[in-house]
């Protein structure tokens, strides 16, 4: 294939400018590939580089500064059987480091090709990550006293599977870039040239200097040759029927009472199944024909804290999902009651483990001594909704919902006499 | 079901076969949602490395074809920004859903609020207008995140579905049966060059990159053939189109629900999570003997200008209801002249309430 339209001809660069030959380079690369130019996606960055893309006779995509790879990534992806290229300079590198950083870690199948000219030409001479220290540009007039990055190392300590450093006037050139267009997994290829516009005249750096520095390089040529799996190539793909939007259906098996809504809040620590207890109610709510919302909060560190469920069962559908007057507060633990204290003296009914201080007189405090504190919360709620949701509606709930391996506990827990009784009591 | 389940359904009913999100609260349960099912029914679903990587992963899977979906919340709107313009410029046929948080910055993570709706409308350079709906409950989400698509293949153009906190991490009964689910809609093919159109409101057909025909695809400003122009006539007739694809077509994509009383004085116009307190204090008001108007709206953007006006219609005072300090109050100021408005706000990371509401009524 012919990778330049002869129509587009001459080269837009500037007088003496690398990118032109490489871009000669390219195609003759491309020539060489045999490839089918409908099956190539030539993705350009942003830089000198991109104004070419023009001129390419491939699918072409032009998108943002330093996202290349992203879009490379994206389609390669979504069709694996695609040839992806991606153009790019120093500056790409740069603002998009972590993009370059994770296509080389995952070994995602693009060949990212660098024109490396050690400034931003495009945008009047400023420096980029590969100035080289001491290098003068617009923005390091007294020379640069960054490092410059060595991107060849990176690409290869991330896990780019090709990795190859050479400069715009290697007679191997096109040899170099075949090969990497060839490779399968991350090919990187950092081709090193100069910016005769802006970084050659600051700078006493001419085309013999330029192979010197990068013959000396630690690492020059193809540094770098392996074939792990491409990313694209090792996605999962199954060929499973669309999720059904029933099926999680819960029948309505039993009957509630209930007529108005009925607003609980469940607070108890991290470990004792608070949400669990929520949802096999609102289950056994939604068993009954009744509507249930349920909203947990919990601290970042999960498993460590308070855990908080509020539960709404209503006969009507749910619009309202602020509990600002509880009509049940249980509280199972302490870091539950540090979460719901501005609630205690709101709340219709408190039902509290016994021992906590909870400052309500009112308050109903229970103690289940052979109960779990994984099913405490469980076993106190369950008779508060006993008048909502008939007992089977919890049981079926448990048999439905619960883990199996816990629902003996389960059921104990929903229909825990002592529980029952102490709930009912309203003992202070 | 909860809101994140019902986009994830919602997603693979609508015909989604690329996925890429980052994790952020309250959007990751979309993320984990979609690596799970979507890959399993023949899709592919990615983690990338920031949101930035993760739309531009979108951008480049759906201009191959695929029907493409992301998730993040306010800070990650900010980072896609940059390549929601992208999407604009290029017209890229993409859904993004924005389960929005407490802002501004990293805000409060499962704290909830509604206050993207301004930021969702210009959320990019340039000024040139996208798609968004709002949903107030799970079949919503699940509807408009199929509308979504729809409206993204049929415009070519980046489509929001805002959701927030309680919304999308709230579980709560769904009636499935009754759950609308649009006929999917597939993106038109074209024959020619990339970015061709006749009139300023068609939509150019679709050429995927490594398709059979050759095509260009790009951000800078361009001409019919995707080659970057500067001729200002070309400049001016892309824009303009940018424009009036979407904004002539306001009518068309207004999704709206009307419940409209004769005579009635205070009309409520309302979306998103306040629209549910609006919907019990208006049945609560109309119990009491009040004639009362409301107006649910689940297009924000383009504006439904024709449903507002007919829902303005002889009323006397509208209340606003809004998780955010007024962002559409002042778009209806704009239709509403001569009545009075009534902002019914909640911005601690509460929800707004049926009682809040009462009082304005």
């Amino acid at each position: 294939m012919n990778l330049i339209d002869p129509e587009e001809l001459p080269y837009p660069f500037c007088p003496g400018c690398s990118h032109e030959l490489i871009f000669k380079s390219l195609a003759a690369a491309f020539e060489k590939s045999g490839l089918d130019a409908r099956r190539v996606v030539v993705v350009s960055d942003i830089g000198c580089h991109g104004i070419a893309d023009r001129m390419l006779r491939t699918h072409t995509f032009h998108g943002l500064h330093g996202r290349s790879l992203t879009y490379a990534a994206g389609i390669k992806l979504a069709n694996p059987s695609l040839k992806v290229v991606v153009l790019i300079g120093d500056g790409g590198c740069g603002i998009g480091g972590a993009h370059l950083v994770n296509a080389a870690r995952r070994n995602a199948g693009i060949c990212a090709v660098v024109f490396n000219n050690f400034n931003f030409g495009m945008t009047g001479g400023q420096h980029s990550v590969t100035t080289p220290c001491g290098g003068r540009t617009a923005t390091t007039p007294k020379g640069n006293a960054e490092r410059g990055l060595d991107l060849c190392r990176l690409a290869d300590a991330c896990g780019a599977n090709f990795v190859a450093r050479t400069t715009a006037f290697d007679p191997a050139l096109v040899d170099v870039l075949a090969d990497g267009i060839a490779h399968d997994g991350f090919a990187f290829l950092d081709i090193w040239g100069l910016c005769t516009a802006y970084y050659m005249k600051r700078n006493d750096l001419r085309k013999a200097e330029l192979v010197d520095t990068a013959k000396n390089m630690p690492g020059y040529g193809v540094l770098r040759r392996e074939s792990q799996p491409e990313w694209a190539a090792s996605q999962p793909k199954g060929s499973a029927p669309e999720p059904r939007l029933d099926a999680n259906e819960i029948p309505v098996l039993f009957r509630a009472e209930l007529k108005e809504p009925l607003r609980v809040v469940l607070a108890g620590s991290a470990g004792m199944k608070v949400r669990t207890a929520a949802s096999l109610l609102a289950s056994a709510a939604i068993l009954s024909g009744l509507r249930a919302a349920q909203k947990d909060t919990f601290p970042v560190t999960v498993t460590k804290g308070f855990s908080l469920s509020e539960l709404i069962v209503s006969p009507e559908p749910i619009e309202d999902l602020e509990i600002v007057l509880p009509d049940c507060l249980v509280i199972s633990s302490e870091d539950g009651l540090d979460k719901t204290k501005a609630l205690v003296p709101l709340a219709r009914r408190v039902v509290a483990k016994r021992g906590l201080d909870v400052t309500r007189d009112d308050a109903t405090l229970v103690d289940l001594p052979g109960v779990r504190p994984a099913e405490l919360t469980l076993a106190m709620t369950a008779p508060l909704l006993r008048d909502a949701i008939p007992a089977e509606a919890m049981r079926e709930s448990v048999l439905r919902f619960g883990h199996v391996e816990e629902r003996e506990r389960l059921l104990a827990a929903v229909g825990n006499p002592a529980a029952a009784e102490g709930v009912t009591r309203r003992t202070t | 079901m909860d809101g994140c389940e019902a986009v994830s359904l919602g997603a693979i009913h609508a015909g989604c076969t690329f996925f890429a999100g980052y994790p952020i609260t309250p959007a990751s349960s979309i993320l984990r949602r979609m690596m799970e099912m979507l890959p399993a029914a023949g899709g592919v679903a990615v983690q990338g490395e920031d949101e930035i990587a993760s739309i531009g992963f979108c951008i480049g899977a759906a201009m191959t074809g695929a029907k493409a979906m992301t998730a993040t919340s306010g800070p990650g709107m900010s980072l896609y920004s940059e390549n929601i313009g992208l999407a604009i410029m290029g017209e890229v046929p993409l859904v993004i859903v924005n389960v929005q948080r407490m802002g501004p910055a990293t805000g409060g993570a499962t704290t909830t609020a509604e206050g993207d709706v301004q930021f969702c409308r210009w959320v990019t350079s340039g000024g040139y207008p996208l798609v968004v709906y709002a949903a107030t409950n799970v079949a919503d989400a699940y509807r408009l995140t199929i509308e979504a698509f729809n409206t993204a293949e049929r415009l070519r153009t980046p489509v929001i579905l805002l959701s927030s906190k309680d919304l999308a991490m709230t579980c709560e009964t769904a009636d499935t049966a009754e759950f609308v689910r649009p006929a999917r809609v597939t993106r038109t093919s074209g024959d020619g060059v990339p970015y061709a159109f006749r009139e300023s409101t068609d939509v150019p057909g679709f050429l995927a990159v490594g398709g059979d025909r050759l095509t260009r695809f790009t951000g800078s400003i361009h001409d019919g053939r995707g080659v970057i122009t500067s001729d200002r006539k070309k400049i001016d007739r892309k824009l303009t189109h940018l424009r009036d694809k979407i904004e002539s077509r306001a009518d068309e994509l207004a999704i709206v629900r009307e419940d409209l009383q004769e005579g009635a004085e205070t009309v409520v116009i309302a979306y998103g999570a306040a629209a549910r307190a609006a919907r019990e204090a208006v049945r609560d008001a109309r119990r009491d003997g009040k004639r009362v108007s409301l107006l649910v709206l689940y297009t924000l953007w383009p504006t439904p200008v024709a449903a507002i006006r007919r829902a303005l219609g002889g009323a006397k005072r509208v209340v606003v209801p809004e998780l955010n300090t007024g962002q559409y109050l002042c778009e209806i100021e704009r239709f509403a002249a001569g009545r009075e408005l009534v902002p019914v706000q909640r911005i601690d990371g509460g929800l707004l309430t049926p009682a809040a509401l009462e009082a304005a009524l």
